[in-house]
């Protein structure tokens, strides 16, 4: 489950939640799947984004915080390192956004929040 | 009442202990040997293996005469001065001497516990954590087999340590270990890992893992306000880095190395 404190209304979509950076590191992740720090520094530089590797592991250890990764010990060339993951899709992930958001809502504002959306979801079909 | 018999009872005993020539001598001897091992730490050329047994000689010859005091001393003066038998039961379990006895002996136990745990508990749990794990990297196996050979030390075992964070700490206790985190392995190269792990050599071969946790021991004491190791143990790490940038013939890699793990930690800390 996702976890929210701060929502930035003037962005859209996952850049809504995350910094500029964590929404670069998903980004590459998502069409990967999985994974490791090195390789999404270099995906990111070869984005022509200036970024420290050291920048990149600090974004990912966040991500694995907020939930939004998963990672287990991998063993290659060059020793062990970290395999990062998404728990969910893109997709899954605005959703449970916007789960996480309405509920927070409702916690907040109980009926008031409720009576608006259901008022705002009838318009919505009229419209349709 | 009860506060006098405890009053008269601890002047009694001190007077009683003070009195008795062979353990006023003992008291003497060995306050002067506790405060002759703290000069002796101050001075700068000392070794580190000496400031260790000095530290130790401190700690015994510091707590010696309290641990004596204490056993030397009854509750006899309580039991006399009662009247009556509630006060002598009362006497019994809280007059001064077993008051003292309760605060002092306590002190030589956690003492004896404190290395125990330092020495052979900490070790052996950092090895056996489930977050700590044998390292698959043979290259640098490979390589601290063939340091600690040229060195002439006991080839510690490599373990890693799931952290995201970068460090790595060594210890020799019975077996010499050294840990590295999964951080580390991941943001330094081949050569800058091998100028962590030639860091960790270093502080394995001259024993510093047990000079560090013998300066938190030092802490037990009153006097170790005046005796402060950071600068010894800085030196330490300096001596560690000028090891690794000697052995790979340039500092290059033991800076970068050091460059990398500030660089995550002043991210993490944004």
């Amino acid at each position: 489950m996702v976890t929210i404190n701060k929502l930035r209304f003037e962005k859209k979509g996952a850049e809504s939640m995350l910094s500029p950076l964590e929404c670069d590191a998903l980004n590459v992740l998502w069409p990967l799947k999985e994974a490791r720090v090195r390789e999404i520094h270099k995906k990111l530089k070869a984005q022509r984004k200036k970024v420290a590797l050291t920048s990149v592991a600090v974004i990912l250890d966040r991500l694995h915080s907020k939930g939004i990764v998963a990672r287990k010990v991998g063993t290659g060339r060059g020793g062990e390192h970290y395999v990062y993951s998404p728990v969910t899709s893109r997709e899954g992930f605005e959703k449970s956004v916007v789960e996480c958001t309405v509920n927070k809502l409702i916690d907040s504002f109980g009926p008031v929040a409720v009576s608006y959306f259901n008022e705002r979801f009838s318009t919505e079909k009229e419209k349709r | 009442m009860l506060e006098q018999v405890l009053y008269s009872d601890i002047s009694y005993s001190l007077a009683a202990f003070l009195s008795n020539p062979v353990k006023l001598q003992a008291t003497i001897a060995s306050f002067s040997i506790a405060i002759l091992s703290l000069y002796l730490l101050q001075r700068k050329n000392t070794s580190q293996n000496a400031k260790t047994a000095l530290i130790y000689a401190h700690i015994a010859s510091f707590f010696f005469p309290f641990v004596l005091f204490a056993y030397s001393t009854g509750c006899s003066t309580a039991l006399a001065s009662c009247a009556g038998s509630g006060c002598a039961a009362l006497a019994n379990v809280l007059c001064a001497p077993n008051l003292i006895k309760l605060i002092v002996y306590p002190i030589p136990i956690t003492l004896v516990l404190a290395m125990l745990v330092g020495f052979v508990v900490l070790p052996f749990m950092h090895s056996a954590s489930t977050k700590s794990f044998e390292l698959g990297d043979k290259a640098l196996k490979a390589f601290t087999q063939k340091w600690s050979k040229r060195l002439e030390i006991r080839e510690p075992r490599l373990y890693a340590v799931d952290s995201p964070k970068p460090f790595a700490f060594s210890y020799k206790s019975f077996k010499p270990a050294v840990f590295l985190s999964v951080g580390l392995m991941e943001l330094l190269g081949r050569k800058e890992k091998e100028a962590v792990v030639l860091h960790e050599l270093y502080h394995v071969k001259s024993r510093d893992s047990k000079f560090k946790f013998s300066t938190q021991v030092m802490k037990f004491s009153p006097f170790s306000i005046f005796k402060n190791f950071s600068q010894e143990l800085s030196e330490e790490e300096r001596k560690a880095d000028e090891f690794a940038a000697s052995a790979q013939r340039t500092s290059r890699h033991v800076n970068s190395a050091k460059r990398k793990i500030n660089e995550f930690n002043d991210a993490l800390a944004r």
